[in-house]
């Protein structure tokens, strides 16, 4: 008698009953039920069975102009007279409790990353206090004591409003991810081009190097640069040679002084 | 327990994010210290804070300006500060205001709407020297071509059919003299977006009433406090009118001086520029003299960001529920009657007569109505397909010489663009019989041909469906059920209410238990005896629109909360690259300074960035339904 496919013996009962093709037996009695290719569960269920969270919906048209424009408008609250860094360590303007010690300037101070370097004089200049000599303000609409803050500064210089006249103006990352991706088409469509003319290669490599004239715009090619261009600060590279260096075979006095 | 013991209320917390997010930590510092005691000093916030008065000072000149905090009038000798929390929120929706009104009228008014969101609050003529001010000088070049090469810097590198891709849009979006920004203030006033500013915006509720109040006491009895229920009760009407009046002022638009109407071109909101275009903006003289309406001082409305976002809502859901063609139709309804909406609901209303007898059954708003011809002419221009979305049977009683065939398609086929005007009418009306009979009662039949859309009942719908959807998706079918049949009902204890739901008590017991716990249902005791015992007490289950309301909203504010800490760590993670991509020298060349994992990195902290974001202003959107849609809901 054949077992008739079942993927399970969960028919067969404990008696060592054989049902026939097609049907199970449960509890002793045949039931004309087809179970075959079906996988039946004989354990447990999980207890916790893994659930992935919720996924919320890719961005609609609409909505990525909605927060190019959030982006945008808050870029240019960023960049304005008004937007401050404190860096001060609190978290809210509220006193601190007693006893609560302030927090120094050492203590603040990122001993591996917060040193002044060469390059902290390309640093956005980041602004304690709001800057208020720039701008033009409506007296009456302030109250009276807050007055005298708005004529602070110098008079010397007309006060403007800052207005762009570009609306969707892309955000700086947006704009150099952009850019980076005209970059990597360009190395792909360069790199089918030269695998399409292996003969005009050097030539192009060359024009390349002319082009440039930079090491580190060439990130394209980094990582040959690693292995073939002689870095010193390598360190496994310095044990490599030790090993490769056959000094038995060669002149021992082929690299003194003489 | 001291008051600052306890938590920090959700929206303190949120709307010091959100001030954070666009004006920086001393805004943010000082609008915390006023957000956690409420209404206060100069001195009293310089005492509660670690902060230096001249900091304190700066910040609230800051908050002042963007209109984030109150203060009571110049009059009083004390100044007292307090926030204004509608509008500490509504920096959420900076983004939307432009854009809706990108989509209503062009780029340009959508470029004067953003930075005027950015500066707060501004007088016209300031407004004209900031775009006009390097115009002015260069008089004698060419029109426009200098504004644009300055702006043009960081495209200037493309290839040359790019550049003049980009050339045309910021044609589109740079306005060409000041006679076009006159015209484009007139227009967002006129349609409500603008709005006067007024030393009364900057009352907080308590200051408004009391000025209200006053002037209601001079107006009337002279000063003095009226005794007796009739004389209190009009002092009451009187103050109530005083506020409705004072608040209509700012929505008055003054009359332009000779200016050029172009207003008319907007109407329906037509997001079509090629009509506006025609007007020849370029042509006029860079008039640079001062007018009559310089001293002007203008920002955004901030109510009318939410009747812009319930039309799209509920254009969204008639679209889900009915069809395309349909929204579309809906959508040119909801736009002609925008213009005269400045608000979703009135914050001072007279309260309804005692006596029933004299309550009237919701007097429909006749300002609502819209006339099918309209709509039916304006699709025409639009050119919708107005036969999408109808059933063919319909469509061939309507339309002559077309028969439905027997798999249901009509022959000869009907093209929308050939039909006469009246069939149009009648398949404009066939959409709105569509609407009108869906549960939601998208629209009301008025009279022959005009169409009513009753705002105020929709919101108490849009505002159970959120409720019911989010109890839908945290638990189960059953649970919904539960909700619809309280609701039904009123108080059940737990024998009635397995009545109700022919649901045995175990599988009601758990999600009420459950429900109760999250604040969407509520359970009372009663007692039927003089002692407190659980078996001679009525145990009630029932459920308050309001208070479910109140509690999802609540929880929606939570999430935002959490969304902006989420951005907060993610950009502490990687602090270090965005301070270096900022570098002066490195923005601008990412690619030459960066390595290509920093680039990876900064691409996907935009993501990040992108997706939390986005998730912020969905989020926002439910904010409205429940908030802003309609005032408290009473059940007596």
């Amino acid at each position: 008698m054949s077992r008739g496919g079942r993927g399970s013996g969960r028919g067969g009962g404990a008696g060592g009953h054989r049902s026939a093709p097609g049907t199970v037996m449960i509890a002793g009695t045949e039931m004309a039920w087809d179970l075959t290719g079906i996988e039946l569960q004989k354990g447990p269920g999980d207890r916790f069975p893994s659930a992935p969270p919720a996924q919320a919906p890719p961005p609609s048209e609409y909505e990525k102009v909605t927060m190019k424009y959030y982006t945008a408008i808050r870029d240019r609250a960023h960049n304005g007279d008004f937007y401050t860094v404190l860096n001060d360590g609190m978290k809210t303007g509220l006193k601190r409790k007693a006893g609560e010690i302030a927090p120094t300037d050492e203590s603040l101070f990122d001993p591996f990353l917060g040193n002044e370097t060469y390059s902290a004089k390309y640093r956005k200049p980041q602004r304690k206090l709001p800057k208020l000599d720039s701008r033009p303000f409506v007296h009456e609409l302030f109250p009276p004591e807050l007055r005298q803050f708005l004529d602070r500064g110098s008079n010397k210089k007309k006060r403007v409003l800052a207005v762009t006249t570009k609306i969707s103006e892309k955000s700086s990352i947006q704009q150099q991810i952009e850019q980076e991706e005209g970059r990597t088409r360009e190395a792909e469509a360069r790199a089918e081009d030269e695998e399409e003319e292996p003969g005009e290669d050097e030539e192009v490599v060359d024009e390349e190097e002319k082009e440039k004239g930079d090491d580190e715009d060439n990130w394209s090619a980094v990582s040959s640069d690693s292995e073939e261009a002689d870095d010193d600060y390598n360190a496994e590279q310095y044990f490599d040679n030790g090993e490769d260096d056959d000094l038995d075979e060669a002149d021992p006095y082929d690299n003194t002084y003489e | 327990m001291s008051y600052t013991q306890r938590e920090t209320p959700i929206l303190v917390e949120l709307c010091t994010f959100l001030v954070e997010d666009m004006y920086g930590e001393l805004a943010s510092r000082v609008f915390s210290v006023l957000a956690r005691f409420g209404r206060q000093r100069r001195a009293e916030i310089s005492k509660a804070s670690y902060l230096n008065s001249n900091q304190i000072s700066l910040g609230l000149v800051i908050l002042t300006q963007q209109h984030l905090v109150f203060h009571s009038p110049s009059t009083e000798p004390v100044v007292f500060y307090d926030i204004d929390w509608q509008q500490s929120y509504a920096l959420v929706r900076h983004a939307k205001i432009a854009h809706f009104v990108e989509e209503r009228f062009d780029k340009k008014t959508a470029n004067v709407v953003s930075n005027l969101l950015t500066l707060g609050h501004s007088s016209v003529a300031d407004l004209r020297e900031a775009y006009f001010a390097s115009y002015k000088g260069e008089e004698g070049a060419v029109n426009g071509t200098k504004v644009n090469g300055s702006v043009n810097g960081v495209n200037g590198n493309g290839d040359t059919s790019k550049t003049n891709g980009t050339h045309r849009e910021q044609d589109e979006e740079t306005l060409g003299s000041p006679d076009e920004l006159y015209a484009i203030i007139q227009t967002l006033m006129e349609h409500g977006w603008v709005i006067q500013v007024a030393e009364a915006q900057y009352l907080s509720a308590e200051d408004m009433h009391n000025v209200a109040r006053q002037q209601a006491l001079n107006d009337r009895w002279g000063g003095a406090v009226p005794t007796g229920i009739k004389d209190k009760d009009m002092l009451a009407h009187l103050i109530r009118e005083n506020k409705r009046r004072m608040r209509d002022a700012w929505l008055e638009v003054p009359q332009f001086s000779s200016r050029k109407r172009k207003a008319d071109d907007f109407d329906y909101g037509s997001n079509k520029r090629t009509k506006l275009n025609g007007g020849g903006q370029y042509g006029s003289t860079g008039g640079s003299e001062s007018s009559a309406e310089d001293d002007l001082v203008i920002r955004v409305n901030p109510e009318k960001a939410a009747v812009a976002m319930r039309n799209e809502y509920l254009v969204s859901l008639v679209e889900q529920r009915i069809s395309y063609s349909t929204a579309r139709l809906y959508e040119i309804m909801l736009r002609s009657l925008e213009k005269n909406i400045p608000r979703c609901f009135e914050e001072y209303p007279d309260p309804p007569p005692l006596n029933v007898e004299d309550q009237p059954q919701h007097e429909p708003n006749l300002e609502h109505v819209v006339n099918a011809k309209d709509v039916a002419q304006r699709a025409k221009i639009l050119n919708i397909d107005i036969c999408n979305g109808l059933d063919p049977n319909a469509i061939a009683r309507i339309v002559k010489n077309t028969t439905v065939g027997k798999d249901g398609v009509l022959s000869p086929a009907v093209d929308p663009s050939s039909l006469n005007f009246h069939e149009r009418l009648e398949l404009v009306e066939a959409h709105f019989k569509l609407l009108e009979d869906h549960p939601f009662r998208f629209v009301v039949w008025q009279a022959r041909g005009q169409y009513r859309v009753d705002f105020d009942v929709m919101a108490k719908t849009l505002i159970q469906q959120e409720i019911e959807n989010t109890v839908l998706a945290r638990k189960s079918n059953i649970g919904m059920k539960l909700i619809r049949a309280l609701k039904k009902k009123g108080k059940l204890d737990e024998r009635q209410l397995c009545n109700t739901m022919m649901a045995s008590p175990n599988d009601i017991r758990t999600i009420v238990n459950d429900l109760t716990v999250q604040g969407f249902v509520q359970t009372q005791e009663v007692p039927k005896v003089d002692r407190r015992e659980a078996k001679l007490s009525l145990h009630l289950i029932w459920y308050d629109v309001q208070r479910a309301r109140e509690k999802l909203l609540h929880d929606t504010y939570k999430g935002q909360v959490r969304i902006l800490q989420r951005i907060a760590f993610e950009r502490k993670k990687i602090q270090e690259l965005l301070s270096k991509a900022n570098r002066t020298d490195v923005a601008g060349n990412e690619t030459k300074y960066l390595k290509q994992s920093e680039l990876d990195d900064l691409k996907k902290w935009k993501e990040v960035q992108e997706k939390l974001l986005l998730q912020l202003s969905r989020e926002d959107d439910l904010v409205a339904v429940l908030r802003d849609y309609c005032g408290p809901l009473l059940t007596a």
